[in-house]
């Protein structure tokens, strides 16, 4: 599975460098969610990398590879997973810089907040997945274009009260965000599942 | 193992075509061709092969393991294929095919990859969308070869190839089949090219098996013949297997054994045999 993966990172390559500046410049707005916007944007890389696949029939040449069907689609969850903390990792370090830069003290609720958007972002992956196996990565986009700005419009509405909230909830946070990290847990493993059945439905090639 | 592929009884059914009820086996050690015109089933029948289609009825053994047994995926490291088109992504380069390559095969050879990029004359960092047809063909190629297979699979895998890259690509492929072990299945529409490697060849047609036969067997069998309307008359129908009319004469293929010493044959080729025996007789 590790050539899977290489494979998707080679291919990601020039859309990784359009999501950096993409972090880059919303970090950079004030009084907007950038951060968790970058986290959840980094989804599309797995995306991505399966629209470069349906473009050149990779999966075709794929399967007469020494890898399962399961290999290729656990690939593609890997992979996302992969990204998605990456971008976490990143926007860590922006926000870190970034209250540096402007002389404000560093909480804990950076922390959180990344947190939060990671697990969320993975729900999304879980729940986005199935549907590109199932209906290709062009209709599988708009779907997920549908959502991606309807959940980052509901974000960027309460943007000013996440903040709040997050400090009201700060004796349940830890709790809340263990609670959501099981829930994506058991959403990918399902999710997984669903998506082997609908890869496998189909003629690969 | 007597047979590096075995394939029984196998049915595909899509809309408007269908495998049917194929039978035909890739005895170890041997070159097959696999013949037919476009649309006939060559193609459907290497993807059944290798799992990347799901047969609806039959049975398909690969180097002695059942195709849809866990175990294939791991046979998989002893298979080059080679497919009717080069699957790499746009921006992959022969550079990054390598560090893929050795990711996930087993036995990947990196130095005999890197022998072949050099031989086909292959750009190292060139990435895969500025590489012409031939090119393309030639890294799917590298590849197959690099990682000591045991039977390579080949769809189409010289076309696109000028000829004097066809001999070299040919020549490889003989070099592979001097290891008694070693195996090829390999489908072209170029038959010139099967006739020179090939020690069997299947031809298919509309998705049924139409003959499978060792190639010097056929060239034996079968014979052409050139005669007046008149004289064709006297031919018997059951030595007579493809007719060609023209306005002077008719070109008939036929059983050499089934017809009168008095009638004088030409040698025939494999092309024309397939082509007589697919276009069936014409009216005369």
């Amino acid at each position: 599975m590790r050539g899977l993966i290489l494979k998707d990172s080679f291919c990601i390559i020039r859309q990784l460098k359009f999501v950096i500046v993409f972090i880059l410049v919303f970090s950079a707005i004030p009084n907007f969610p950038g951060a968790t916007f970058a986290v959840f944007y980094s989804v599309i890389l797995s995306f991505t990398s399966m629209a470069y696949d349906e473009q050149s029939k990779w999966d075709s040449f794929a399967i007469t590879m020494p890898y399962s069907v399961s290999d290729i689609v656990k690939s593609k969850y890997v992979f996302g997973i992969i990204c998605i903390c990456i971008a976490s990792v990143f926007s860590i370090i922006i926000q870190i810089l970034s209250l540096l830069y402007t002389k404000k003290t560093i909480g804990i609720d950076i922390f959180y907040t990344t947190g939060f958007s990671l697990v969320y972002a993975l729900i999304f992956q879980a729940l986005l997945l199935p549907m590109i196996f199932k209906m290709g990565v062009a209709k599988g986009r708009i779907v997920f274009l549908v959502c991606f700005f309807a959940v980052m419009g509901l974000l960027g509405g309460v943007s000013e009260h996440i903040s709040s909230i997050v400090k009201n909830l700060y004796y349940n946070t830890f709790n809340i965000l263990s609670i959501s990290f099981i829930v994506m847990i058991v959403l990918n493993i399902l999710s997984y599942m669903i998506s082997l059945k609908a890869y496998e439905s189909r003629n690969i090639l | 193992m007597d047979n590096a592929i075995e394939i029984k009884n196998v049915s595909k059914f899509f809309g408007d075509f269908m495998i049917d009820n194929l039978t035909l086996n890739v005895p170890s050690g041997s070159v097959v061709g696999l013949i037919g015109g476009n649309g006939a089933g060559k193609t459907t029948t290497i993807k059944l092969i290798m799992g990347a289609l799901r047969k609806d009825r039959g049975e398909i053994k690969v180097l002695g393991v059942n195709n849809e047994d866990k175990e294939f995926t791991e046979i998989k490291n002893d298979i080059g294929v080679v497919l009717d088109e080069a699957y790499f992504p746009e921006e992959i380069t022969p550079k990054t095919v390598n560090n893929i390559m050795k990711r996930t095969y087993k036995n990947w050879d990196e130095d005999l990859y890197f022998g072949y990029i050099e031989k086909f004359k292959l750009p190292f960092k060139k990435p895969f969308k500025k590489f012409s047809r031939g090119m393309k063909m030639k890294l799917a190629i590298s590849v197959a070869l690099s990682h000591n297979s045991r039977l390579l699979i080949l769809d189409e895998a010289t076309s696109g190839l000028d000829p004097f890259v066809r001999e070299e690509i040919l020549d490889i492929f003989n070099e592979f089949t001097r290891d008694e072990n070693n195996s090829i299945l390999i489908s072209s529409h170029i038959i010139s090219d099967l006739e020179k490697i090939c020690d069997y060849i299947a031809f298919i047609k509309d998705g049924k098996l139409i003959f499978f036969e060792e190639k010097d067997r056929l060239l034996e069998e079968y014979a052409l013949i050139k005669l007046s309307k008149e004289d064709f008359l006297s031919l018997p129908e059951y030595a007579v297997k493809g007719v060609r009319v023209s306005s002077s004469c008719v070109t008939a293929l036929v059983l050499k054994s089934e017809i009168s010493d008095i009638f004088k044959t030409e040698h025939t080729t494999i092309e024309d045999i397939v082509i007589f025996l697919s276009k069936g007789d014409e009216e005369i």
